[in-house]
Order: structure tokens, then sequence, then C-alpha cells
């Protein structure tokens, strides 16, 4: 999680965040004065937070600036001044938290490409949901994330489509790939319908937790813990790897 | 703020029921899934919804009373549908005998996947793939409501076939087995992209496609 991509305007909002958190212990227990200099990535790096509560609760339209400023304890006027407008600081905070995942996505894909062996279809899908469930068991941040990530799920408008593309493809590309890879049997085609699948349902079960001993009437365990990953895993494993049903189409060349 | 009776169509007034009343309240039920699965519970009025139909919101409150009992009478109108759908396939199925896997989570899925036909079935889909956002009493006791039955009726099928199993196994694979076919028909998923690629009839394949990969994921031990 401390490596970044090359800088691309939206990512300084991460390679802030780093430093400031580096600068945090430095920096804690002063109180502000006059103007903002030295804590201004704090104070950025709090209205970020604080703005990834807000939106996860009240979604875009809901979620006030006012709420975010009081927050992170902040004047609204320096809300502004970072972010100039709802839809930039919302964007940030969506880029930002889900660059986080996708790059320690990518990590651990190159960790298990660089082995000898190539990888196999369990450890391509246990690689690319760790970071999910890890961001998830962060604290309140990371909650705020995932819930956040289910809004721009289930709201696709053309922008949150264009955000989704930008943090996420790449990375699902190189996890289609590598998957195809480990399923020779499987058109492109359906590699990539089935990695939807995949999607679908993990996002389905990370935001649904709670439901499931609501389904299964036995409360005893909180869910979500590595009973459910298990069985999640298996499923998706036999489900990536089912018998091809799909006539390829002409355009594919399998 | 309901007193405008004034602004009703006369025959609303009249005792007895008025002549359209199925198709008005048909209508209101229709526009109002569409808007709650655009733009959720919070964030729709029943003034959007009348403003929709080019009604009076009193008549949408007249018919439906509040928002809250709105959208359950929304949830519930397909929701019960989709459960007797599938009570009445798993029923077929037990008659005819010797059912495997793969027929239980076709008559699982089929009943929801229909509604992908048609854009007021997919709003539904839509509002049923976003309900986790929705106010959590709401959308708990909606589900327990209308899927408990058939959830514990194909829970208790998919059993027999899987003596292996845990049952609580069965029942957490039946949830993911909602949380892959839900997002597919969600119309969210921008699998369309794919799909349209390679395929003459796209609806078909993705149902095969969800067939395929959720009976593989039932059957894994």
């Amino acid at each position: 999680m401390t490596e970044q991509p090359p800088s691309s305007g939206s990512t300084s909002a991460t390679t802030g965040l780093k430093s400031s958190e580096k600068a945090a212990g430095t920096a804690k227990g002063r109180r502000r004065g006059p103007g903002r200099p030295t804590q201004g990535k704090d104070l950025r790096r709090a209205i970020l937070d604080s703005a990834g509560i807000v939106f996860a609760e009240k979604g875009f339209a809901g979620a006030r600036l006012r709420e975010i400023a009081a927050r992170s304890d902040v004047n609204q006027a320096l809300i502004n001044y970072y972010f100039q407008s709802k839809q930039q600081l919302f964007d940030q905070v969506f880029v930002s938290l889900g660059k986080e995942i996708t790059d320690r996505r990518e990590k651990l894909l190159d960790e298990l490409l660089a082995n000898s062996k190539p990888p196999e279809v369990k450890d391509l899908v246990t690689a690319y949901l760790k970071p999910q469930w890890e961001m998830k068991h962060s604290g309140p941040r990371g909650e705020a994330f995932v819930k956040l990530q289910a809004r721009m799920h289930a709201e696709p408008d053309e922008h949150a489509i264009r955000l989704r593309r930008e943090v996420y493809d790449r990375s699902t590309k190189r996890y289609r790939n590598a998957l195809k890879k480990a399923l020779p049997h499987l058109s492109e085609i359906t590699v990539g319908v089935r990695l939807a699948f995949m999607i679908g349902t993990y996002l389905f079960i990370l935001n649904d937790l709670g439901r499931i001993s609501d389904l299964t009437e036995t409360r005893s365990d909180p869910v979500g813990k590595d009973g459910m990953m298990e069985n999640l895993i298996t499923f998706l494993c036999a489900g990536l790897a089912a018998p091809e049903t799909h006539a390829p189409g002409t355009t594919n060349q399998s | 703020m309901l007193k405008a009776n004034k602004k009703l169509p006369n025959e609303a007034r009249r005792p007895g029921r008025p002549e359209g009343q199925t198709n008005l309240s048909e209508g209101i039920l229709d526009a109002a899934e569409a808007l709650f699965a655009e733009q959720g519970y919070a964030g729709t009025t029943l003034r959007q919804v009348a403003e929709k139909l080019g009604a009076n919101p009193a008549m949408v409150a007249y018919y439906f009373k509040n928002k809250d009992n709105l959208f359950r009478e929304v949830f519930t109108r397909r929701g019960h549908a989709i459960s007797s759908d599938r009570m009445e396939r798993l029923a077929t199925l037990k008659a005819r005998g010797n059912h495997d896997l793969r027929d239980l989570v076709a008559a699982f899925i089929e009943p929801a996947a229909s509604l992908y036909h048609d854009p007021q079935g997919r709003a539904f889909l839509r509002l049923h793939a976003r309900l986790h956002m929705e106010p959590a009493e709401l959308s708990f006791e909606l589900r327990r409501l209308v899927h408990n039955e058939s959830t514990h009726a194909y829970a208790k099928a998919f059993a027999d076939l899987l003596p292996e199993m845990p049952v609580r196994e069965v029942y957490q694979r039946l949830t993911l087995l909602i949380g892959a076919y839900l997002y597919a028909f969600s119309g969210t998923s921008r699998l369309d992209e794919l799909l349209i690629e390679g395929d003459d009839d796209p609806i078909k394949g993705l149902l095969e496609s969800t067939i395929a990969f959720g009976t593989a994921g039932m059957r894994s031990p």
C-alpha cells in the first residue's frame, strides 16, 4: 500500500495521504493558528476521511459540505479551497481510497506472477478479494469506503462509470488476463463475464454481511470472518472454472 | 396537507371505487419503482412520483398513504410474484422427480432473471440490488416477508442434493447465488459491454452463464 502509480493529478491526493500519515505524529496535539501551512495535509486528509463517511451515509445528493466541515472540524471555506466543489471532493475520496485497493491488488498479482509456478484460479481469486476485506476491517474510514463503493456500483451514471473505470480497469484487466491463462478452456468473453459475476457476488457479500445471519436464522457467529470468506472463495473458484456454455461469437478467436 | 380534495379529479371523490383505480395505482407503482431504483428511498419524494405521472401528489397519498408504504407496495408487488413463481417451479421439479442442481439453480434464478426483458422489470432488479443501501428496518423486513418461504424451501431442496454440505453452508451458498445473479441482472455491471460483442441473444447467454456459474458454485465441495 506504500507504492503509488506515477502521479497523474488525481493521485496527488493519495500521495498527500501517505506523507501526512507520517507527519501525523509530530503534528499531534498542536492547535491550528491562523492560516493552515504545516497541517495542510492533515486537514486535507481529515476532510477526505469525513467526506467518505458522510458520502457513504447520505449518498452524493444527500451529503452536505456543511456536515463534512463540521465533522472534520474545519471551516467550509477550507473545503472549497482544497476541493473546489462537492463533485471534486467526492471524486478524490473515491479515487484515493479505490486506488489503495487496486494498488494492493496489483502488488499481490505481481507477487504471484513472480513465482516460477503460474498462479491458479484460487490464488488469483484470493489476491483479488483480500484487499477488499482488509479495507472493510480497517476501521470507519475503510468501512465507509466499502459502502461508497457499493453506491458507485448501484448508481451507475456516466460519471460513476468513468470513475470506476479510472480506478479499477487496469487491475481488473490484468486479473482477467491471468485468469484466462489459468482457465484455458474458456473464451475471453466468458472469462470476462465470470469475472463480473465474481465482482457482483463479493460486493453483495461485502455489503450484506449482516444479512446472511438474518437469512439463516442462526445469529450465533458474525459472518464476514474467515468462514464466509472460505465459502466465498470456493464458490467463486468453482463458478469461474465451470465448463464453457457460451458459444464463442464471431469476434472471438477461440 | 392531504386535504386538497378539491384538486382531485371528480371520480375519485365519488363513493365506491373509481373505474380507473387499478390502472392508476399500477401506474403509481410503476413510476415509484423507476424512481426508487434510480434515486433510492431517501432521494425519492411522493411529489416526484406524482410528477412523473402527471398526477396530483394528493392522489398518490390517497392510494398509498406515505412513502414508506409506497415502497413496501412496490417491493412486494414483484417480490411476491417472484417468490410464488419459484415455489411453483420447485413443486413442478419435485413432482417430476430426479432433478439435479442445475435444475434447482435455474428454477431459482429464472423468475427474477425474466424481469430483465423489459425496462420496468429491470427497474425492480435494480431496486432489489440496491436494497442494502436502504433503511435497514425496511429492507430486512421486506426481504424476510417476500423471500423467506421460498429461500427456506430452496435451501432444503439444495441440502437434499448436497448431503455432505452443512446446512449453514448451503444457506451461505444460496446467498452467494443471489449476489451473482442480482448484479448480473441489475444492469449496473457493465456486463452488457462484454456480452454484446459476441452474442446473438445476450439475455439468454447471460442467463446460461449465470446458471453455469451458480451451479458450479453450489456444487463445489
